[in-house]
């Protein structure tokens, strides 16, 4: 370790000053302008990274000593916020409609996300030529795939996937789920628009069309819908929800 | 509900308890999950915010905030980087000192600082770490350290000065404080065997 650190030391001009300071930087000593630069020094030294992160680990045992029980309030504040703050998606991950804005270096995650969409239309389209899909609506699949304001939002947890394209202009949703348990006759899976002021239908996952419970719903009466969830329900639906959610997706706004 | 049940059953148990799964989870919106973070982090979230800004009510909210960051950006927790425990800690410590130093307080701080003769901030430093040192290993490691490097990792850790105000506080040079710190730290962590896996 200490070779590397030492050869890294030599290796750059800042990584002098840098490298002196990863342990002011490990327990927050420093002031901006410096904790800058140790960060970007940190890019271009693997062994200064790993000096860190075990001083950051060393850090977080001293922070352990700290602990004291906090009031409930905190725990009622904390709990009632999170439910007003919109979660931070993955640093690379882009929403499709900012497609426009996209620098060179997210590209990559862009071509997968469109590629996923472009896969499960294309899959669509196919099972409507071969007649076995009924009426899609392929037309409108890909009237809100190339909407300008749709916004799409993905969850994966547990082999279930869904996605949601959503587009406030044209009022609909297109929601696709893949990794669904299959159903018996008795049930079908029933997508619901979830606003503050209550549930209402979206309409029943159309999975007749592959094995591997890809399940899909064109659904018209977006509103201001701010959550999309999925019940398990008896065949034909149900008025109101009357199981617990598979799945619920947060809507972009 | 059979196929409900199917869904919970394909995950694997342990890995949604340690901290690392269950951000995991709250990455993906899961608030049951957060819950359970919130159990486990928060005293040593609003510990760390208390030691540094010392003010309960200041404290309370930097550790609201730190807390919401949590749920906010798990999805940002890279275990590359480290520990999900380390991920959280770090955050609490340094949304401590990034309030006291803000505009106001840096400016309080300065008037303490000058005021005081080093030692006396350092007292008081210590003496309410040490009473709050739950752990015998963290307390032995520290004693395991030289007196300098003892005493710039306390006050730039739990007191969340900067290695230039310790510089003044124990009138010692800066490139010495700059060094205790971090040789003091690598002493600790080979005290505490902490590795980076």
């Amino acid at each position: 370790m200490n070779h590397s650190l030492s050869s890294a030391r030599r290796g750059s001009g800042d990584g002098d000053d840098a490298h002196a300071l990863t342990g002011p930087y490990a327990v927050d000593a420093l002031d901006a302008d410096e904790r800058a630069l140790v960060e970007r020094h940190l890019e271009s030294c693997p062994a200064c990274r790993d000096e860190v992160r075990e001083l950051r680990e060393t850090a977080a045992r001293l922070a352990a000593t700290t602990a004291v029980p906090p009031p409930d309030r905190l725990r009622s504040r904390v709990m009632a916020e999170i439910g007003t703050v919109r979660q931070a998606p993955p640093r690379n991950v882009v929403p499709l409609s900012r497609r426009g804005t996209l620098r060179g270096a997210r590209l990559p995650w862009l071509a997968a996300a469109a590629m996923f969409v472009a896969t499960v239309v294309l899959g669509t389209l196919l099972a409507d030529a071969r007649g076995d899909g009924g009426d899609s609506g392929a037309d409108r699949i890909a009237a809100i795939v190339t909407a300008p304001d749709t916004r799409s939002v993905t969850t994966t947890a547990e082999g279930v996937s869904g996605t949601v394209l959503s587009s406030r202009s044209r009022d609909e949703a297109l929601v696709l789920t893949s990794g669904l348990p299959p159903t018996d006759a008795a049930h079908e899976y029933q997508v619901w628009f979830m606003t503050d002021r209550g549930v209402r239908s979206a309409g029943l996952l159309d999975d007749s069309a592959g094995q591997g419970m890809n399940g899909r719903l064109l659904a018209p009466g977006l509103g201001d819908a701010a959550r999309i969830g999925v019940t398990l329900e008896p065949t034909g639906g149900s008025p109101v929800p009357t199981t617990p959610p598979v799945m619920v997706m947060t809507l972009p706004v | 509900m059979r196929a409900l049940r199917g869904v919970r059953a394909a995950a694997d148990p342990a890995a949604e308890t340690t901290l690392e799964g269950l951000l995991v989870r709250v990455a993906r919106g899961d608030s049951a999950a957060f819950e359970e973070v919130y159990g486990r982090v928060s005293p040593v979230v609003l510990g760390v915010v208390m030691r540094v800004v010392r003010d309960p009510a200041q404290s309370e909210e930097v550790a609201q905030e730190v807390l919401v960051e949590i749920w906010r950006t798990a999805s940002r927790y890279d275990p590359e980087r480290g520990s999900a425990n380390a991920w959280v800690c770090t955050m609490a410590h340094r949304r401590a000192v990034d309030r006291v130093r803000s505009a106001q307080s840096a400016a309080d701080r300065e008037e303490r600082a000058g005021r005081r003769n080093g030692s006396p901030a350092y007292d008081e430093v210590a003496e309410e770490v040490e009473a709050r040192l739950e752990r015998e290993q963290v307390r032995r490691c520290l004693a395991s350290l030289t007196e300098l490097q003892r005493e710039s990792i306390t006050l730039a850790y739990y007191g969340g000065y900067t290695y230039r105000e310790v510089a003044e506080l124990l009138d010692v040079p800066l490139g010495t404080v700059k060094t205790r710190l971090r040789d003091g730290l690598i002493r600790m962590r080979d005290c505490l065997g902490v590795t980076s896996t």
